[in-house]
């Protein structure tokens, strides 16, 4: 189970006391954009909408073509049809300067011959920004990002989260329309990991900037975007936000991939009718209303574990045997084969839980309401 | 498995272990002999251009700088070593005036034909060299060229371009290419890009292969040889001249001047590759 | 108050982020040129000069005829098969200690010892061996202080004084490319061929070497290819005695004014270069080669 890191009360009030309401984030739409190298069809007509200050996360495995959508935001590759429009300027075929844009890497690109300071300050030379305001610019992203006493090192003097933090502080101070981040944090081992989600999300509050950002990692996504796209083969399969996404996949794909979930498969769902039927371990369930239901799901920590006493009506039975307990300290994870041999992941805090061990039978109960419908691929 | 391992019998332990310390002290002899081999003539050199007697003994029995003096004052030799300064100066700076722009069109852009063309450039250090010689002596008899300084210059360009491709194409490689196109999302011209971020990152591999060319054109003697005519002295061209008419002690002050001159410059070229680093 | 970044107008012309077409071939230009005018001209000059006027093999035949030319091409070829083979047992030696070795001393020690010949010129470096190699150099010194010899030894304009001057230019080569060949063998290796029951002469032997093999034939085909091509070496050590084909292309463009022989010469060079950089890639793959090369 995902944990948000919590703040502190104070720390939140300050911050928001402290952001920006003013939105300077423009709009982006991709509208059939396909990108093809060759034979290769990395992106698939995709269409997306990503309104002004959003932040927007493309998430997918390697391959999925996620990678490839930002750089053609950024102009680094051309669509081989389609359009994309940043601010509602078509720019697919404009050069990378006149775009508005900033970007960070996974492996931060920060010049290596220039100091911290001459990196964040170089976008806005570029941009022939006066002396002062730039002085003026740079201390003040320079501090925003909290390295306002490191800025005469170099970027090689730096750890892996200093980098990525001038990194930001370089794509931010030109007060870019939209910020691309290609797997940022991908770098970074997993306690700084979580800080630098921390400081993205509070850099996305304060700078009202849209920020599109480029992970394989389902975590990071969950705690950061307000949307999420989760592409696979160049498409995007499911977009919506990460509750809507977490809690009730559309798909069986979206069900694994990115919200835990264990999935029964079709077969034993019988879809005629109004309502679909779901039959299990002989007993049978009525789904609340959806169509195409080709499988359902449910979350680890949704199922029950019973024993003797008799199920409530409008739950699903599952019965297995018990492959693995393991103590997660708050919780148990149970993992077992179910009776067609599927493996099932449960959490659960229950009594009964600690009591089951290697080999023991199994009953799961499952309420009709916690299991989702899944859609077959799109 | 069959159960049936037997340990070799210990009259082969026995051998394979005198093999084994013949082994290991052929290899230390090799290495013994191969440094003494490498390292002895360089310093056999320098310590007798310190003796101050009139011809080769070794031990020296004398020590001195008569052998400086005679090579610092002498004007032959002092001539043929400003013209191999200055040879080996235009050397270095034409080489990198053609190898640089080509690295870059060989590793930056998709011009067709870029593959053959690096394998064309690095091919003049691979062809042996008298033949080279031979086919550039018909070249510039038939173009005046014999014996003039840009003919020289342009012939120890040629060898000098293969190291600049290989070496500063490898620095090139490394520099990785989005630092451009981040650049370029900052607000800068492509050229601008190129030019001051890729090419100032470039700039400690072009000094090193620039100090190369130097040193390489500087110590040339073959295409000097076939190349130079009457006219041309350059200082390795001298001495080789000298050397056939019998072994000159003041020719050891020059190569010890030359192996410091050498070692100085390789050494500057080992501190810039460092702080690149 | 500063604008904020404004589009530049008319940036909208059509952007490609790759360079423009036109950019590689003006980059490329100087060096086409002159690898056209310079290397490929008199490269093909020469091979069409050595036929003299129309399809005239005399100067060939030479080769066969005249003994003074069979004795220069003979002695070049077989002289740099010695100089490669040399160059390629004691340069295993020094590479592997490289790969394996963890004194630091000798690291040191050993690179030195590569840097060294390329500090001094090529004459410099043959004076040196003259030096070392005559009537009164230190060789014979040692040669005399031994209790079993007698005499002196003058091993100058000699073949032997050749193979050792060559070798002495190239050995640093031989090494450089060896110490690449090895540097992707996991000297962890050897251990575990001991483990297994070898001797140390043998794991080297028969998982090394085979390992290595790639590399040694190309750090072996680059050694011979660059040997055969000799002047100064030859010249300086050999003298009328050992002559290379270098030695005798001087006296046919200086002395005798043979440029068609110089040509013939200078083109059997190139015939057997090819043809060792052909078996090598054939052998090695062209990859390997490149790398070994760096």
């Amino acid at each position: 189970m995902t944990t948000i890191p919590t703040r502190s009360a104070a720390r939140q009030a300050r911050a928001e006391a402290a952001a920006s309401t003013e939105r300077r984030g423009s709009s982006v739409e991709l509208t059939n954009v396909t990108k093809r190298f060759g034979s290769f069809t990395a992106v698939d007509d995709v269409d997306l909408s990503i309104a002004p200050g959003e932040f927007v996360t493309l998430l997918g495995p390697s391959g999925s073509g996620k990678t490839t959508i930002l750089r053609m935001l950024a102009g680094f590759d051309v669509p081989t049809s389609g359009s994309i429009a940043i601010g509602g300027r078509e720019v697919s075929r404009m050069a990378p300067a006149a775009r508005n844009i900033g970007m960070v890497f996974q492996q931060y690109a920060l010049f290596p011959h220039l100091t911290v300071r001459e990196n964040v300050i170089y976008g806005l030379r570029m941009h022939r920004w006066g002396r002062e305001e730039r002085e003026a610019r740079t201390t003040e992203m320079l501090e925003l990002v909290g390295l306002a006493h490191l800025g005469g090192r170099r970027p090689a003097e730096l750890s892996g989260g200093q980098q990525q933090r001038v990194a930001l502080a370089r794509a931010l101070a030109i007060r870019p329309q939209l910020l691309l981040m290609d797997e940022p944090l991908g770098a970074l081992d997993r306690a700084l990991r979580v800080d630098m989600s921390e400081e993205i999300k509070r850099l996305h509050r304060e700078t009202g900037t849209t920020f599109l950002y480029v992970t394989h990692d389902q975590e990071e996504a969950l705690l950061l975007s307000d949307r999420v796209a989760i592409m696979r083969e160049g498409k995007i399969r499911a977009l919506g936000t990460s509750e809507e996404l977490f809690e009730r996949p559309p798909t069986k794909f979206v069900a694994e991939f990115f919200s835990n979930s264990n999935v029964l498969d079709a077969a034993e769902i019988d879809a005629t009718g109004d309502q679909p039927v779901v039959t299990y371990g002989g007993r049978s369930v009525v789904l609340p209303a959806a169509a195409d239901v080709a499988g359902i799901a449910f979350q680890p920590h949704r199922a029950r574990v019973v024993t003797e006493r008799e199920p409530r009506p409008d739950e699903l039975l599952i019965t297995g045997t018990v492959k693995e307990v393991l103590f997660m300290g708050m919780l148990h994870q149970i993992v077992l084969t179910d009776s067609t041999g599927k493996r099932l992941v449960v959490r659960t805090s229950g009594e009964d839980a600690r009591r089951l061990s290697t080999g023991d039978a199994i009953t799961l109960a499952v309420r009709s309401g916690d299991l989702v419908p899944l859609r077959a691929e799109a | 498995m069959s159960a049936a391992t037997t340990s070799p019998a210990p009259r082969s332990r026995v051998g394979a272990r005198i093999g084994d310390g013949i082994t290991r002290w052929v290899g230390r002899i090799i290495l013994i002999v191969s440094i003494i081999f490498t390292v002895g003539p360089g310093i056999l050199v320098v310590l007798l251009s310190f003796s101050t007697s009139e011809y080769i003994q070794f031990p020296p029995t004398e020590f001195g700088f008569t052998q400086y003096e005679s090579f610092f004052t002498s004007s032959t030799w002092m001539n043929a070593l400003w013209l191999s300064l200055w040879i080996a100066l235009a050397t270095a700076a034409l080489s990198l005036a053609v190898a640089i722009p080509a690295i870059l069109a060989i590793q930056r852009t998709r011009m067709p034909g870029r593959g053959v063309l690096l394998g064309l450039g690095v091919s003049s250090m691979l062809i042996p060299v008298s033949a080279y010689a031979v086919a550039l002596y018909g070249l510039y008899s038939a173009t005046d060229l014999l014996g003039t300084h840009i003919g020289l210059v342009i012939a120890h360009a040629l060898l000098s371009v293969p190291l600049v491709l290989l070496i500063a194409g490898s620095a090139l490689s490394r520099i990785p290419r989005e630092l451009d196109l981040v650049a370029m999302t900052l607000g800068a011209s492509r050229a601008r890009a190129i030019i001051g971020i890729t090419l100032r990152l470039l700039t400690p591999a072009m000094f090193t292969t620039g100090i190369l060319a130097f040193l390489t054109s500087f110590d040339e003697a073959v295409l000097v040889s076939f190349l130079g005519g009457v006219g041309l002295v350059t200082l390795p061209k001298a001495i080789f001249d000298s050397v056939r008419y019998g072994i000159d002690p003041a020719i050891t002050a020059i190569a010890g001047t030359l192996i410091l001159l050498s070692a100085i410059l390789m050494l500057v070229r080992t501190l810039i590759e460092r702080k690149s680093r | 108050m500063t604008t904020s970044a404004e589009p530049r107008s008319g940036r909208t012309t059509r952007w490609r982020p790759e360079m423009p077409a036109w950019s590689g071939p003006l980059l490329a230009l100087p060096l086409i040129v002159m690898v056209a005018i310079f290397v490929v001209i008199p490269l093909v000059g020469m091979v069409i000069g050595s036929f003299g006027e129309g399809f005239d093999l005399s100067a060939y035949t030479e080769f066969l005829e005249s003994a003074a030319q069979r004795k220069a091409l003979l002695i070049t070829f077989r002289d740099s098969l010695i100089v490669t083979a040399l160059a390629l047992v004691i340069g295993s030696v020094v590479a592997w200690n490289l790969r394996v070795t963890t004194s630091r001393v000798l690291r040191a020690v050993l690179w030195t010892a590569v840097a060294i010949p390329f500090l001094m010129g090529v004459v410099i470096k043959n004076y040196a061996m003259s030096i070392v190699l005559q009537a009164n150099g230190i060789l014979s010194r040692i040669w005399e202080a031994l209790p079993f010899t007698e005499g002196k030894i003058n091993l100058m304009y000699t073949p032997t004084a050749v193979v050792i001057g060559i070798l002495y230019s190239l050995l640093p080569f031989g090494i450089m490319a060896l110490v690449v060949a090895f540097n992707s063998i996991d000297p962890e290796l050897v251990r575990a061929a001991e483990s297994l029951g070898a001797s140390r002469t043998r794991a080297l032997l028969s998982v090394i070497l085979p390992l290595g093999a790639p590399g040694i034939l190309a750090a072996g085909a680059l050694i011979f290819m660059l040997s055969i091509g000799f002047y100064v070496t030859p010249v300086m050590l050999g003298g009328a005695d050992a002559p290379f084909l270098a030695t005798l292309i001087q006296r046919q463009i200086f002395i005798m004014y043979d440029n068609q022989g110089a040509s013939a010469s200078g083109t059997i060079l190139i015939v057997a270069a090819i043809v060792v950089l052909v078996a090598a890639v054939c052998v090695v793959g062209t990859r390997r080669l490149k790398r070994a090369m760096s």
